[in-house]
């Protein structure tokens, strides 16, 4: 057997997730991803899919890059190179945001967290960690009233994501109130340790993100993972990247490296929403006159077969784009993916077209994402939205 | 991981078991394990031949593509047919209801570049040990 290569997968050795020791009991199988050692599966990817969307899942997000800015000057400083105003995001809460170039191309999207007035906490894809801790640091180090820091390798993340998680969160956390809005962050107590939840996730279900210094990370996983107390017994499943992957692709989120890069703009990415354009950023002025010549669209597969990054989606006998992410999904019973096509008017949700790769080519239809409804709780802005 | 001491194995990570009928092939535990959940299994055409190397069939899982290849030369006598529906066998029990094919060899002594149950433990180790 020779499995075909996919994604990214880097030669220098890779850093342990602070949680690989876990992971080796519970017999997960191990891979790399943009530097990092973290679990792939556990058991079974549907498995762990099917408990995502049921009841509950645990996955160690440990590889996400975190980035804190502190100083009186931090939220007006770190502004300038986000779509978003940090300014009008209201302390305790956190906003989905891209970093751009001065083209306009996505240099990364990351969700921006407003611990406190003079704290902001950037957390970024593993694979541009470093690239946008430089890219801060060139546009903001010499700022007065601003420190930037880069505590890779020192802290743990956790997602536990599904319609159960927040029970599980309460029943850890006795006589603590866990974030009750979509992007709201508090600052708990799990499992002796002091950590940051975040009522946000990368799943399209209800959830929480945990992150905190990395020699707490097996007592917080273990203490998610045992819930006691209350008359609630279940607990969550360990869920692998390759789960994770499914489940976003099901909601149709894009994963930098695959559907985002830095030659792609918000509006082909279809993230106009995550621009606020009231505000002075750097790469802003480009997306003014930029005219988008292809856009991001989701599909599901109406062949026997998987779509794969790479291959060509052809309509009417003609190549109109590439897909950029393809995987499985088990609650559609379909494969499923993501990519870009030419701008036409036809080439909308609906349309029938060939994904044509590897000597093959796979009947399948435009489709609105996210391809499964969102369950996540409304949002801060639902009720706090200001502009600045 | 499951490795039974009474199967053959292959380096690119297939299973033989020989008896009266032919060679029975599929994929091992690490080899399933590796791949994630099998979605789809493209089964050869039954009565084509092949030659020992030839690409077998393709499996398809939630994270990539694999390539199956023909151990021995021979023609294909049989395949899975309930892969077609339930792929997932090859996860389940990839030594049993999970087999791929059956091929009846053109020679049927046995063939170099086999490796048994401890040579194939040896290889998993080697390739685990090499990340």
């Amino acid at each position: 057997m020779c499995a075909g290569g996919r994604g990214r997968l880097e030669n220098m050795t890779p850093i342990d997730s602070p949680l690989c020791s876990i992971h080796r009991e519970l017999g997960a199988q191990l891979v790399e991803f943009a530097g990092w050692r973290l679990p792939l599966q556990f058991g079974s990817v549907a498995a762990e899919v099917r408990a995502c969307r049921q009841s509950a899942a645990l996955f160690d997000i440990s590889h996400m890059g975190l980035v804190r800015l502190r100083g009186d000057g931090a939220r007006t400083a770190i502004s300038r190179l986000l779509t978003r105003a940090v300014t009008s995001i209201p302390l305790g809460c956190a906003s989905y945001a891209l970093l751009l170039n001065e083209s306009g191309g996505i240099l990364d999207d990351l969700f921006v967290m407003v611990e406190s007035d003079a704290q902001v906490l950037l957390v970024v894809n593993a694979v541009n960690h470093e690239k946008d801790v430089a890219w801060v640091r060139q546009h903001l180090g010499a700022e007065a009233g601003v420190q930037i820091e880069d505590p890779r390798g020192a802290t743990f993340g956790l997602a536990l994501q599904g319609p159960e998680a927040k029970g599980m969160v309460t029943r850890v956390t006795p006589g603590q109130e866990p974030p009750m809005l979509f992007a709201t962050l508090q600052k708990m107590e799990i499992g002796g340790a002091d950590v940051l939840v975040s009522r946000t996730g990368y799943t399209g279900e209800d959830g929480f993100e945990v992150f905190g210094e990395s020699g707490d990370g097996i007592n917080v996983w273990r203490a998610l993972m045992a819930p006691t107390g209350g008359h609630g017994n279940s607990r969550p499943t360990a869920g692998g990247l390759a789960a994770r992957d499914v489940l976003r692709q099901e909601m149709g989120y894009p994963l930098w490296g695959n559907d985002l890069d830095e030659d792609t703009t918000p509006a082909e990415a279809g993230l106009q929403w995550a621009v606020n354009r009231e505000h002075e950023f750097v790469g802003r002025a480009a997306l003014e006159g930029g005219e988008r010549t292809r856009r991001r669209v989701g599909f599901v597969v109406e062949g026997q077969g998987v779509a794969r990054a790479g291959d060509v989606i052809a309509w009417k006998g003609e190549a109109v784009g590439t897909v950029t992410s393809g995987t499985y999904s088990h609650n559609l019973q379909a494969a499923i993916g993501q990519g870009y096509v030419k701008l036409h008017p036809e080439l909308v949700s609906g349309a029938t077209v060939e994904i044509a790769g590897r000597g093959r080519a796979l009947p399948a239809r435009l489709a609105r994402m996210p391809l499964i409804p969102a369950q996540t709780r409304p949002s801060w802005r639902s009720t706090k939205e200001t502009t600045p | 991981m499951s490795i039974p001491a009474d199967l053959q194995y292959t380096a690119t990570h297939e299973w033989l078991r020989r008896d009266t009928d032919g060679v029975t092939i599929g994929i091992t535990d690490h080899a399933q394990s590796e791949l994630t959940d099998v979605v789809f299994v493209d089964l050869p055409e039954v009565g084509r031949h092949v030659e020992a190397g030839d690409e077998l069939c393709s499996l398809e899982s939630v994270k990539a593509v694999a390539y199956i290849y023909a151990p021995i030369s021979g023609v294909i006598a049989a395949v899975n047919e309930k892969l077609r529906k339930e792929p997932e066998l090859v996860n389940k029990a990839p030594h049993g209801e999970g087999w791929i094919v059956r091929i009846a060899p053109d020679t049927p002594e046995r063939t170099a570049n086999l490796l048994d149950a401890e040579a194939y433990l040896a290889h998993v180790k080697a390739g685990q040990s090499a990340r």
